[in-house]
């Protein structure tokens, strides 16, 4: 049983390390991208599914940054700065509590 | 008058509950069976009066008013009494009562109905102090109602809310028999087997109530997808996990005598997380899309009743704790097996739980607001379930308590799942959808050979079969839609047949726009129809405008292409232009049939023990 948790605490650090390298990697296509941003005038959705002004605008926003050369990751920062950390639902490394609960359940 | 009846019955009910209490039945001739009766009675009928109130449009009642308009259909007038809080929490106590009197039934052991009594009255004292649904109006003869939301007005959330209440509820009779076993340390496998019973009765209800709402979202809501990680999905979905390792870890108890310490607490603490999740969603202290009319008070209450759940729960561990000996078993047996499957579920119950309040504890403590939503889930929930459905293949063929392995074909299925998941990932260039093939085609190669092999076993046999089935080709399908649909925008220039393309070489056509009014809403239609081949598939999203609110819902238009559907909703309209939002979801279809299956399956299992 002993190894066993080892093991996968080994793997589910692995995943991790992977993950929060990739995370944003291997989002290629805007629409994707959109999903990982919250629609903050709305309860709950991502600007992807929501058709308020504000969503709609920042979609616009986000594309015209792109299309001008701007790396996905550097319009991410740019959108917590200006929003705050709420405006992404993909919560950073910073919340070690919220990454490493997981982990220590086992 | 019929608010009148309601608050008599509820404080009747009361009345009784005190007097059972007391121990005076007797003193004013009743038995306690005929008192018992009486109090689940009377926690019965405030609902159906409810009903009968919405029905006939009784605007003397605040409640009503709120909630129904007079030309409202009247299939909506009904399912009314619950699209507000106050019914919502009195379908809460009619099921709570609805339960106990079938409960009685079966088993009349006064001491469990203590307990389910005094929770139910805890539920009644909350309604009455604060969301009492019989508040009465006076001068109410030219009032007409504001009517349902519209967002409600669907066959759909006729049976999701009750089913999924149904499933919450059901984990009361766990509890008060886990309670009940603790309280007098007679852990008789009697007592055991009917807490795997009434689990899974909650079970099969809780399925199918976050399937159907599932649906709703998907096929109403317009919001696209089929599981968003909202917090009011997953405070649904804490209680499910907890519940099927509940389900699980009864096995071992019932037939091996161990676990049986773990499996009380799993039984106590899945309803502690249904009540908790209606706290939390009640009290308004997180953000979701399903919003309530809320008020601060209702919310404490609530922790008060969690509180008094959660102390019993501990008083109880604390006390009995002496009276286990350690559980001790060989590695590779179905026991360490089964308790495997509990650890990743609990463990994915409590990470789903993490990340649905962390955003309150962050806002606490570190003055930073943050979102979780769909990127941490998807990536802790689905590393925490990987192993699970691997050990699913494997586990219900070893054998009980032995340290060997009755089946050897592990390596070869091994194997064989790695070669399809490598071919996959050759033909379809997703490693998403390799690696969903690889951990799920395990359970079915191994389930064909079991179907084959022995065909004559019993019907249990065959439904913790197609239940671990229908859960592989669930994930299968999740992997595929979520990885291979479309979505495209078109704008259409109105009073023209414009034609477009879509990605997957099919053409799309803007047939009609229609306006037609109905009694309570007005609807305006986009025709569109897609041509692929030779087919021809006719889509007509829409856009109601409400009466009397002016509220406006978009109306998705989905039609199937075997498997497949393509989805349409009207994402703007102007005077001259028409924008729609076209997605392609491959393989959708196979999602909800492997969730009918997971249902079909657990009732198959109910039916075998009755």
């Amino acid at each position: 049983m002993k190894i066993l948790k080892s093991i996968y605490r080994l793997f589910f650090i692995f995943c991790f390390v992977l993950f929060t390298n990739i995370s944003l990697a291997n989002v290629n296509q805007l629409s994707e991208y959109y999903k990982t941003i919250r629609c903050l005038v709305c309860e709950g959705q991502s600007i992807q599914e929501s058709d308020t002004e504000f969503a709609i605008n920042l979609k616009e926003q986000i594309k015209k940054k792109y299309e001008s050369g701007m790396d996905l990751k550097e319009i991410n920062q740019e959108l917590i700065s200006i929003y705050g950390e709420e405006i992404s639902f993909n919560p950073s490394n910073d919340h070690f509590i919220l990454w490493g609960l997981p982990l220590l359940l086992y | 008058m019929i608010s009148l009846l309601g608050n008599f019955s509820l404080y009747l009910t009361l009345f009784f509950i005190i007097i059972f209490y007391l121990g005076w039945g007797k003193k004013i001739f009743l038995k306690d069976q005929i008192l018992l009766n009486l109090i689940y009675i009377g926690g019965i009928v405030p609902f159906i009066l409810l009903i009968i109130g919405f029905t006939i449009s009784d605007f003397s009642i605040l409640n009503v008013i709120q909630n129904s308009y007079i030309d409202d259909p009247l299939f909506f007038k009904i399912t009314s009494a619950w699209g507000s809080h106050e019914g919502s929490i009195l379908l809460w106590i009619f099921l709570i009562n609805f339960f106990g009197f079938i409960f009685l039934k079966s088993n009349n052991n006064f001491q469990i109905h203590k307990q389910i009594v005094f929770i139910s009255s805890l539920f009644i004292l909350y309604l009455l102090l604060s969301s009492n649904p019989f508040v009465h109006v006076k001068n109410s003869s030219e009032i007409v109602g504001l009517g349902l939301n519209p967002i409600l007005q669907h066959i759909l959330f006729v049976i999701h809310p009750p089913t999924l209440f149904l499933g919450y509820i059901g984990l009361i009779i766990p509890f008060v028999l886990a309670s009940h076993i603790l309280v007098t340390k007679d852990f008789s496998q009697n007592l055991y087997k009917q807490m795997l019973f009434w689990s899974k009765i909650s079970w099969f209800f809780l399925t199918f109530g976050i399937v159907l709402g599932s649906y709703w979202a998907y096929s109403e809501l317009g919001w696209g997808g089929w599981w968003f990680w909202d917090p009011v999905e997953n405070i649904s979905l804490i209680p499910w996990l907890l519940n099927t390792a509940l389900i699980h870890s009864l096995q071992v108890s019932i037939k091996n005598d161990q676990l049986k310490l773990w499996s009380l607490n799993l039984a106590l603490y899945s309803f502690i997380a249904a009540v908790f999740g209606t706290f939390l969603v009640r009290s308004n202290l997180i953000v979701s899309v399903h919003s309530f009319a809320t008020d601060p008070l209702r919310g404490l209450f609530l922790i008060v009743i969690i509180g008094y759940l959660f102390l019993v729960t501990i008083k109880l561990n604390i006390k009995s704790a002496l009276h286990f000996n350690q559980d001790t078993f060989s590695l590779i047996s179905k026991e360490s097996f089964l308790l495997l499957n509990n650890i990743f579920f609990i463990a994915s119950a409590l990470t789903v739980f993490i990340g649905t309040i962390y955003p309150l504890f962050s806002e606490l403590f570190f003055e930073s607001s943050v979102s979780i939503g769909a990127p941490y889930y998807n990536f802790a929930f689905n590393i925490l379930m990987a192993p699970i459905i691997l050990l699913m293949a494997f586990a219900p063929q070893v054998s009980w308590n032995k340290n060997e392995n009755k089946n050897n074909k592990v390596w070869i299925t091994i194997v064989l799942a790695g070669a399809i998941s490598i071919i996959c990932f050759f033909y379809f260039a997703n490693i998403y959808f390799a690696i969903a093939i690889f951990i799920a085609s395990p359970i079915i190669i191994q389930s064909l050979i079991v179907i084959f092999k022995s065909f004559n076993k019993d019907l249990r046999f065959y439904s913790q079969w197609l239940a671990h089935l229908s859960i592989a080709i669930f994930i299968i399908a999740a992997v595929y839609t979520e990885q291979f649909d479309q979505e495209e925008n078109f704008v259409f220039e109105k009073n023209g047949s414009s034609q477009l393309l879509m990605s997957n070489k099919s053409d799309v056509y803007l047939k009609n726009i229609k306006d037609t009014s109905y009694s309570n809403f007005q609807e305006i239609l986009v025709e569109l129809s897609i041509v692929n081949g030779d087919d021809e598939y006719i889509l007509s999203p829409s856009k109601n405008i409400y009466q009397p609110s002016g509220q406006v819902t978009n109306e998705v238009s989905t039609v199937n292409q075997w498997l497949h559907q393509y989805y349409a909703t009207i994402s703007s309209i102007e005077s001259d232009r028409v924008a729609i939002n076209l997605v392609y979801k491959p393989m959708i279809n196979l999602l909800w049939i492997s969730a009918i299956m997971l249902v079909f399956s657990i009732f198959l299992s109910i039916i075998k023990r009755r």
